[in-house]
């Protein structure tokens, strides 16, 4: 069964690893076009800095429910080395718990700003408000989908990847 | 009550919970307290917000730069040219370290992603020569701070969208002390070199020099691109950094031929993940923000401070004394994201300027970045280089030493960060 959700769970994370790398590269021709609209020719998108925040807001949180799952969140590991592996474990997974409580509640609200977002025109742009707000939405979505299989591994016995500190600076 | 939060929020981050989740977890505490006042929407609300910015679109893209010039071959051909220019000297390697650094910084923004790129090759090749482990590590890490200092630098952006000032011009600011920083780490080097007798390297003659530079001409085109693009109004902080990554872009493909076409799905995705870890600080810093405020903590602090003196030096330097301490448990970024909302006005209050302020706090929170115990550069070189880290952290010491008296001199002299940024037009 964990291995069934893990494949799935894996599938998932390829189509979005996709989708991360098409936005980075839409990003880079959204704002080197401003430079070709003010030097070279006029383009016809009207406002491509809201295009590129909105790009800029999906990259962040469906990547970092990406992060979440291969334990690459950012966390501050300074007493747990010197814990006991059982004590760890514990931790570990009470912190998975209460991310998952948070990632309900952060994406319940989301979702609410989802509904009123869709009736709001993004300035200058064919988006609405929603769009950011389905981002987080649906970071909060992923990263409860991650989180529990990242118990239910911890529960089979075996260890999930970490959050360990990242090139932070 | 709400300062009982924000004791809350620091046992969550000491005990090891996600440290944007802790932010985010302090918020929900502060919403429930103040019970039907505030919207629980206002969480997601000042998530979105905190990364909603168009002057954050350059992180994204100078990761990408970064990624694209390690991986594309221009830093090899950079450590080239340093060789050439400065092989002959004494201690060579260290010179070779510092410069390749100096040039690099001025693209990619990343110490991490600078000490990878120079260590691999060079701690090597240091440590054939003679050098010893610790020094060979050493010397990476010091060169690898230059990254974050030197503009484009991504922990300015990040505080110039915290404080609200203009990106440019922190850019700007960094650029003297990161110049003193790399002048006395090669001073450092060259005493080193002389003390322990390391050999001199073979002189490279006129041509050699000359072919040498031809090879790497593309690379070291790069950063006067950009900086001067910036710095001549031809093109905006966030279209300098698309155009690093359309020209990183062009030479890794096409002429030094370093990453092929079907390598670049990869390479994006990896600078995106990279990415959503940093912003996502920054979104869960919004609604942490609107915590810090609500129990005007930043007020407390500040009448504490004012309490001892109003005079803006001593100020600084309580100030950086603290950062300092705080650089020994908590990683640059998240720290700068923790505690800057309530430093920021203590600033504002005493008249100091801005962007001296945003200088001196990034440069001592990238100092954390190789002091001890967790300078994150001292871990990396010494994965890497497959080196003890005990002997990486002496040898670092005087590299240290000089970058605290570099720290010491932006505090005490505002020009050194000032001047640069006001003659901007």
């Amino acid at each position: 069964m964990i291995d069934l959700l893990q494949g799935a769970l894996d599938g998932v994370e390829r189509v979005l690893a996709w989708i991360i790398a098409a936005l980075m590269l839409c990003l880079v021709v959204v704002v080197a076009s401003q430079l070709v609209d003010r030097h070279v020719i006029t383009l016809p998108m009207a406002a491509p800095d809201q295009y590129a925040r909105v790009m800029l807001v999906w990259i962040t949180f469906i990547g970092f429910a990406l992060a979440v799952k291969n334990g690459l969140n950012i966390r501050v590991d300074l007493i747990d080395q010197r814990l006991p592996v059982v004590v760890r474990r514990a931790l570990d997974t009470l912190f998975d718990l209460a991310m998952i409580v948070l990632s309900v509640i952060v994406g319940w609200n989301g979702w609410r700003l989802v509904v009123i977002g869709a009736d709001q025109e993004r300035l200058g742009t064919v988006l609405t408000e929603a769009w950011p707000s389905v981002a987080l939405f649906g970071s909060c979505v992923l990263m409860v989908l991650f989180l529990v299989l990242r118990i239910a591994v911890r529960l089979a016995g075996r260890e999930p990847p970490r959050a360990s500190a990242l090139d932070a600076e | 009550m709400l300062v009982l939060l924000f004791v809350a929020f620091l046992l969550a981050l000491i005990v090891g919970f996600d440290v944007g989740f802790s932010m985010v977890f302090s918020a929900f505490l502060g919403v429930r307290y103040r019970g039907d006042a505030i919207d629980p929407a206002m969480m997601p609300l000042s998530m979105i917000a905190g990364v909603d910015t168009y002057a954050l679109v350059q992180v994204p893209l100078f990761i990408l730069a970064g990624e694209l010039m390690n991986r594309g071959g221009l830093t090899l051909r950079l450590i080239d040219w340093a060789q050439a220019m400065v092989g002959r000297l004494r201690g060579s390697l260290g010179h070779v370290s510092i410069l390749t650094n100096l040039i690099m910084a001025g693209v990619s923004g990343s110490a991490v992603a600078d000490a990878v790129a120079t260590g691999k090759p060079l701690i090597p090749a240091m440590r054939k020569a003679g050098y010893g482990e610790g020094f060979a590590g050493a010397v990476i890490a010091a060169g690898a701070l230059l990254g974050p200092i030197i503009p484009p630098s991504i922990p300015m952006v990040v505080y110039a969208q915290l404080a609200s000032q203009s990106v440019v011009k922190l850019f700007m600011a960094g650029v003297v002390p990161g110049l003193l920083l790399a002048a006395g780490f090669m001073v450092i080097c060259s005493i080193v070199a002389r003390v322990r007798g390391f050999p001199p390297g073979l002189p490279v003659p006129w041509k050699g020099k000359a072919q040498a530079t031809g090879r790497a001409g593309w690379a070291l085109m790069m950063p006067v691109i950009i900086l001067g693009g910036i710095r001549f109004g031809l093109v905006t902080d966030t279209e300098a950094a698309a155009v690093a990554v359309v020209y990183s872009l062009g030479v890794s493909l096409f002429v030094y031929r370093g990453i092929r076409l079907r390598e670049l799905p990869k390479l994006l995705n990896e600078a995106g993940r990279s990415t959503a870890v940093i912003l996502f600080l920054l979104a869960a810093a919004g609604p942490f923000s609107w915590l810090v405020a609500e129990s005007q903590i930043s007020q407390t602090v500040v009448d504490i401070i004012q309490s001892w003196s109003t005079n803006p030096v001593v100020v600084m330097l309580i100030i950086n004394g603290f950062l300092l301490l705080i650089g020994c448990i908590i990683e640059p970024l998240p720290a700068m994201i923790i505690f800057l909302p309530v430093l920021i006005p203590l600033g504002t209050q005493l008249g100091i300027d801005p962007i001296q302020f945003g200088a001196v706090v990034v440069l001592n929170l990238m100092i954390g970045l190789m002091h001890p115990p967790i300078g994150l550069l001292l871990f990396v070189v010494s994965s890497i280089g497959r080196i003890r880290i005990i002997p990486v952290m002496w040898q670092i010491l005087p590299f240290l030493g000089w970058a605290l008296v570099v720290l010491l001199l932006t505090i005490v002299f505002p020009p050194i960060t000032t001047w640069l940024p006001g003659h901007l037009h």
